[in-house]
């Protein structure tokens, strides 16, 4: 491997929220090896829970390495949180104009949705006024619409109100 | 041989697939090139588009977008030190300076002949081995099938994820989730919890979409102000000299390349790091520093990861065993499409081995094609503010979804497995091996109480034939090695933070 790297030896420090996450990876895996055991129990080495038991020990040992590997880190600086780093607002906000635009898709069908998410979002990350915002949704809708019903012939979703 | 060539010549004749191509390889420049849109991403989301086609059709726009896509990346790592994809982070270290010197023009013009050469040898090294591995894979037990998963699984958990435990946790994470619906051997129901849509599995083409694509937009909203360079470009093609003088290089790290793209696990990213430090080591008179735009840096980095595209579909169509993350991804289209890959198809399916090969050796010619047109209008594309890409590339992902059996309910697998991955990738996971897993994780299952229903169930019997059958044994030490070596690894890193 190319010699990248300097000599000096960084110290990890713990991400905000990184300790929390790993927990909740041990309890999924103690879950999962639980509901392994729940399959056929140690009935036989081909039985169907074989695996599944298999994989679920690998995942406890390893999630227990993680959340030592973890814990030994130095705690995440003052001032950091879990909020502001890893779901900061502009994640948040696109997280939920994204189930909004799902949720309209139910209801209004694929092309109204799709272009009223499309100018939404792109008047809020783009920051570039509406007007641009407009005309970049329409022409991107086009083509997808054109590319995706007409030479994929892909069935796109219909709302119950058939818009 | 006459028939083989005639497989070999069908996507050169047939203008429906030359053109589903050339489309193929177009497009994937581009994808590989926009950061932000991996090859992995959209052959996913490709999938799905093409479920109804017919399998020759399907191939040939994945074999184009897979072949565009590895060289793509190198475009914005030279024009923006931005790579586009992964197996072009080393490309960017020499590239990037080549075109703060001026010489852009010339380090794309370089990188596509290189990578045109790369290619070349990578199908060269397909087309001899393929044979003779299948053959050799013919005598492979239920046992080695697994443990060759497993090591594959391990290899690629050390390679991705910032620790081996991280990676492993992945991989198992994925053999479990392969594991959803009903037993392939009993039918007996397993984590469906008395749900009648999980008895068929989670989809996994949506989970692909949501930990390759969804995840990865999660992620880029937080490179949303990053404002690229313009570079300038004039002169394009260089000299033949100039390529004569670096074909034995060219042709070292190429093969460098299709070795360690065989290897389960192992992609176009390892690769270019492997071929880059040879040329370090072995180049004594470079054109420049390496590190500060040398063309042996851009060439290795280049060769070695077209190389590599070829080499890992070795694997994928001798062993059923996927190269990397990619061919995982193309091997769920080949089931799909009900192509069954292994050491049997290229007895019981040649036609779609050698209209894979000559398929990929004409997605290599087009690449050169493109690579050395059109890169004005090129360098203004990928410049596509992320503002407007993203929701984008989410609309993609929704119909790519949908589109797999028009149902509601998959988008939110989607949208569940997109947030699982972008908190697994904030926190040093990588979720390559979790879509490893998920294809591995039946076949291991199915290989794995075969091998034990041979021996009567018995456990010290078939812990026996683990060490004293010779393929059995090699592959077992092959993970006891590498499990080995990353402990040591962890060891002397832990030796060097105490002090």
């Amino acid at each position: 491997m190319p010699d990248m790297s300097s000599e000096i030896v960084v110290t990890k420090i713990r991400k905000p929220g990184e300790a929390a996450f790993t927990f909740s990876l041990l309890a999924f895996s103690l879950l999962a090896l639980w509901l392994s055991y729940g399959i056929s129990g140690l009935a036989s080495i081909s039985a169907p829970g074989t695996l599944p038991m298999l994989a679920s020990v690998v995942l406890v040992v390893s999630s227990l390495t993680i959340s030592r590997q973890v814990w030994a880190m130095p705690p995440p600086l003052e001032g950091e949180s879990f909020f502001r780093l890893m779901t900061p607002l502009r994640w948040v906000n696109f997280f939920l104009l994204g189930m909004a635009y799902i949720l309209l898709l139910t209801f209004v069908g694929f092309v109204p949705a799709t272009f009223l998410y499309l100018f939404v979002s792109i008047v809020y990350l783009h920051k570039q006024g509406w007007l641009m915002a407009f005309f970049v949704s329409a022409n991107s809708l086009a083509i997808i619409y054109m590319v995706f019903q007409l030479v994929f012939k892909v069935i796109l979703p219909e709302g119950v109100l058939e818009l | 041989m006459n028939q083989s060539f005639e497989y070999f010549a069908i996507a050169w004749t047939d203008p429906q697939l030359f053109m589903l191509t050339a489309l193929g390889t177009f497009a994937g420049i581009y994808i590989g090139a926009i950061p932000g849109l991996s090859v992995t991403m959209a052959v996913s989301i490709l999938i799905s588009f093409t479920f109804a086609w017919d399998v020759n059709e399907a191939l040939a726009l994945i074999a184009g977008v897979f072949m565009g896509g590895v060289y793509g990346g190198s475009r914005t790592a030279i024009l923006l030190n931005i790579p586009g994809a992964p197996s072009a982070l080393v490309t960017a270290l020499d590239g990037y300076p080549l075109a703060q010197k001026g010489e852009a023009g010339q380090a794309i013009g370089l990188s596509t002949i290189m990578s045109f050469i790369g290619g070349l040898v990578g199908i060269v090294v397909l087309m001899i081995a393929a044979p003779i591995i299948s053959e050799f894979a013919l005598a492979f037990a239920p046992r080695d099938y697994f443990l060759l998963a497993a090591l594959g699984l391990l290899l690629v958990g050390s390679l991705a994820a910032e620790s081996l435990s991280k990676g492993v946790f992945c991989g198992a994470l994925g053999v479990l989730l392969g594991m959803i619906g009903l037993d392939p051997l009993t039918a007996e129901d397993r984590f469906t919890f008395q749900s009648l849509e999980l008895t068929s599995g989670i989809p996994y083409v949506a989970a692909m979409i949501g930990f390759f694509g969804m995840a990865e937009i999660l992620v880029q909203l937080e490179h949303l102000d990053v404002k690229p360079v313009r570079q300038k470009l004039d002169k394009i093609l260089p000299s033949l000299a100039r390529v004569k003088k670096h074909l034995p290089l060219s042709l070292r790290t190429s093969t460098i390349g299709v070795v360690v793209g065989a290897l389960p696990g192992t992609g176009g990213d390892v690769a270019s790091l492997l071929a880059y430090d040879h040329a370090k080591r072995t180049v004594s008179n470079p054109s420049a520093k390496f590190g500060e735009g040398a063309e042996e840096g851009l060439i290795a980095a280049e060769t070695a990861n077209n190389a590599a595209v070829g080499g890992a579909y070795i694997p994928m169509l001798t062993l059923g065993m996927p190269g990397d993350a990619v061919t995982a991804v193309i091997i769920g289209a080949l089931f799909i499409h009900g192509v069954q890959p292994g050491p049997l198809m290229l007895t019981e399916t040649p036609h779609l081995f050698w209209f894979t090969v000559g398929n990929l050796t004409l997605a290599n010619i087009f690449v050169l094609i493109f690579g050395l047109t059109g890169i004005g209008i090129f360098s203004r594309i990928v410049q596509c503010p992320k503002g407007i890409l993203l929701p984008l590339i989410f609309v993609l992902c929704i119909v790519g979804t949908y589109a797999i059996q028009n149902s509601l309910v998959d988008i939110y697998w989607m949208l569940g497995c997109g947030v699982l991955g972008y908190f697994l990738k904030r926190y040093g996971f990588q979720v390559a091996p979790i879509i490893l897993g998920i294809i591995l994780g039946p076949l291991m299952d199915v290989s794995f109480r075969r091998a034990a229903l041979s021996v009567q169930n018995d456990l010290s019997q078939l812990a026996w034939e683990f060490v004293s059958n010779p393929i059995t044994l090699v592959l077992t030490l092959g993970i006891v090695m590498l499990l080995m070596s990353n402990a040591i690894k962890a060891m002397k890193a832990a030796q060097a933070r105490s002090g």
